[in-house]
């Protein structure tokens, strides 16, 4: 996995860099968005990341530029602010994801393959979370390398929440992917889905927690491991 | 300061401009008066004629008594001159020369001399010195019948033209310059009044300038250079209140980057360190101060904030994205957020402030409420938002507290910078709603939004 990094600050640049190497990703370092520029005429990068204050430009535009070249490589953007106005408009550009500073290198590391999993991504063939594994192309379901049955729509909800592990993703967005090609929505559909699959990953001993956000939305997580929830008591 | 002194009730710019226009207009009567009178003095001949009309016409006015009266017709009033200090005699006459009456001073006699029937106005002087006498005749009509009135007047100076001076200047001077001066005086009223209008508008216009919308300038009135100066001067305070209101809002962006990125190096640098109780204390130390860094932005952001007077904020979308935004944080505390639509809640605001605020509101309540437990978050119906929590609740008496900077009730309480309620409440400010703390029914803390209408 090649991966641009366009980031100013020489220290930050080689901690995210050793990191992401540290997980299998390959590098390329850059401190200017020009000389960046340049690299991508050559290179062919699988996954971008972008510093929004960049020294000699504004990355938002960079990310326009790059878009419009018909590069459809996936774009994480790093960046200090914060404001949903920021978020929106860096999104709206071209850009995949975002990330705040400060971040520490699970959460760089996780957007970075959930970005990669995306249709059109490199990872594309097989999400995990925890013992459970989902393949995309032959869209089986996998309990600790063993096949268990999951009817089709209760597949794409799972797809969808797999593919945003640990974010909430929203009820529209899943009705949406249930429904992509039915019209028929009834309004407790998707609540009924939900159980059933929570019901269905259960017995089948998947070590993933379906999460109700109620109102909102479902997430998917990881089951929290003994010794997470002693960490986690122990922190002053 | 001003509260020693007595107040000073200002005068208004209508009452001063008035009041300077009416004593122009005066100090024009007095001179006007001066140069009349000087006018007469000067020219002693019109002087001798009006004085001549002027007792003429007195004796006309008693011809039909005279007529009609037998003996001595005279009344006792014409016996006396109108000027004192002076002899008269006179002498009238009807058509064909037959006298009609005839009044002789003890000294002065008028020749028994029928005027020209063609004669209408005479006036003889004859001088001595100081002494004078005045001989005329004028030709009235009293009930369709002409008479000849022949008027001798002897006197000596001037003091005997004083009253028909006094009788010019009455009629002639001051009654008209009163009519002329009114209409001046009303003429003044309404000119000023008008020109003042624009002056009255631009201030109600200022009036109207909401003090939390920096971006906002007066419409310019174009037809008055002298407001035009006070708008252009209002409107470049406006741009420099704005410039500084942009500025402040710019350090936050800078001290946003400048402190991130040194934050983002030192998490990094932490996670590289094996794993041991200091690492996790270190991991806890930078996040306190990741959330420190976020609230001070939120609150210096809160702070500059402008709301548009179109701004429309949707209560219920915000809030879902604020709960999608921190379920996963709450679920790996074991704490959930349950969010309920309770009808339509759109409002007059600044999405991304009101969703920093909630932010701030819902990252505080997980923080007092229990593991096991749920924040929930309602919107609607109408503006206003709720955010209840199953932890102790809030005394009654530190409710006021925890909306100030820097307060915690809980001194040990290691998570953000006390900062949470006060960017919630100085946002609230801004929208001109409310923040109400509450007991929820059940316990734990009901921290309520409220907006106002429309």
């Amino acid at each position: 996995m090649r991966v641009l990094l366009a980031e100013d600050n020489p220290r930050l640049a080689i901690l995210i860099a050793e990191g992401l190497e540290a997980e299998g990703f390959v590098l390329d370092r850059f401190a200017s968005l020009s000389v960046a520029w340049e690299s991508m005429a050559v290179t062919p990068y699988d996954l971008l990341l972008i510093d929004l204050g960049m020294p000699d430009g504004d990355g938002v535009d960079f990310i326009r530029a790059v878009r419009r070249t018909g590069s459809g490589a996936p774009i994480l953007v790093i960046t200090a602010r914060n404001g949903l106005g920021d978020r929106v408009g860096g999104l709206d550009s071209g850009a995949d994801d975002y990330l705040v500073k400060p971040f520490d290198m699970a959460e760089l590391a996780a957007r970075c393959r959930a970005l990669l999993r995306r249709p059109g991504g490199c990872l594309g063939i097989v999400l995990s979370l925890g013992n459970l594994d989902f393949d995309t192309v032959a869209r089986e379901v996998r309990v600790g390398g063993r096949v268990i049955h999951v009817p089709p729509r209760e597949r794409d909800l799972l797809e969808r929440l797999m593919r945003r592990a640990g974010h909430v993703v929203s009820k529209t967005s899943l009705e949406e992917a249930m429904y992509a090609l039915s019209s028929e929505v009834t309004p407790n559909a998707l609540e009924a889905a939900a159980s059933r699959l929570r019901r269905r990953l259960g017995a089948a001993g998947a070590d993933v927690i379906l999460h109700t956000a109620h109102g909102v939305g479902y997430m998917l997580v990881p089951a929290p491991h003994p010794t997470d929830a002693g960490a986690e008591r122990e922190a002053p | 300061m001003t509260a020693s002194r007595p107040p000073v009730v200002p005068r208004s710019l209508f009452f001063r401009l008035s009041v300077r226009l009416a004593l122009v207009g005066l100090v024009f009567l007095v001179v006007e008066l001066l140069v009349v009178v000087r006018m007469y003095v000067n020219n002693p001949n019109e002087l001798d004629h009006l004085l001549v009309t002027a007792e003429a016409d007195r004796i006309a006015q008693e011809i039909p008594q005279m007529r009609g009266a037998a003996g001595n017709p005279v009344s006792e009033d014409l016996q006396y001159p109108l000027a004192s200090g002076t002899r008269r005699a006179f002498l009238i006459h009807e058509r064909g020369g037959a006298v009609v009456a005839r009044f002789d001073d003890a000294s002065l006699k008028i020749a028994d001399e029928p005027p020209l029937s063609f004669l209408v106005i005479r006036t003889q002087r004859e001088s001595w010195d100081s002494r004078f006498l005045l001989t005329g005749t004028r030709r009235v009509e009293v009930g369709r019948h002409p008479y000849w009135i022949t008027v001798a007047i002897a006197g000596e100076g001037f003091r005997p033209f004083v009253p028909v001076i006094f009788n010019e200047i009455r009629f002639h001077v001051i009654l008209p310059l009163i009519l002329l001066s009114l209409m001046f005086l009303l003429f003044n009223f309404s000119v000023v009044r008008t020109t003042l209008k624009p002056l009255e508008t631009t201030i109600a216009a200022i009036d109207r300038i909401d003090p939390a919308q920096v971006s906002t300038r007066i419409a310019a009135e174009p037809s008055l250079r002298e407001v035009q100066a006070l708008v252009t001067a209002v409107n470049a305070m406006l741009a420099r209140i704005e410039r500084s209101v942009c500025a402040l809002r710019d350090f936050a962006g800078d001290a946003a980057h400048e402190l991130r990125t040194p934050l983002a190096i030192m998490m990094l640098s932490i996670g590289k360190l094996p794993d041991s109780v200091e690492k996790a204390k270190l991991v806890a130390d930078a996040q306190r101060m990741k959330r420190l860094v976020d609230q001070m932005l939120d609150m210096s952001h809160a702070t500059a904030l402008e709301l548009a007077p179109d701004a429309q904020a949707d209560l219920g979308a915000i809030a879902r994205e604020v709960v999608a935004e921190l379920t996963p944080l709450a679920v790996m505390r074991g704490r959930t957020i349950a969010f309920r639509d309770a009808g339509a809640a759109r409002v007059h605001g600044h999405g991304d402030a009101i969703g920093r605020a909630l932010r701030n509101l819902v990252e505080n309540a997980l923080a007092h409420t229990p593991a096991g437990t749920a924040v929930e978050v309602t919107t609607g119906p109408g503006g206003q938002c709720a955010v209840r929590d199953h932890g102790p609740g809030i005394p009654p008496e530190r409710r006021g507290d925890v909306l100030e900077r820097f307060r915690r009730l809980d001194k040990r309480a290691s998570d953000g910078a006390g900062l949470g309620l006060a960017i919630v409440s100085t946002t609230m400010e801004l929208h001109n709603g409310d923040v109400r703390i509450e007991d929820a029914p059940g316990g734990g803390a009901l921290m309520r939004l409220i907006f106002p209408r429309g």
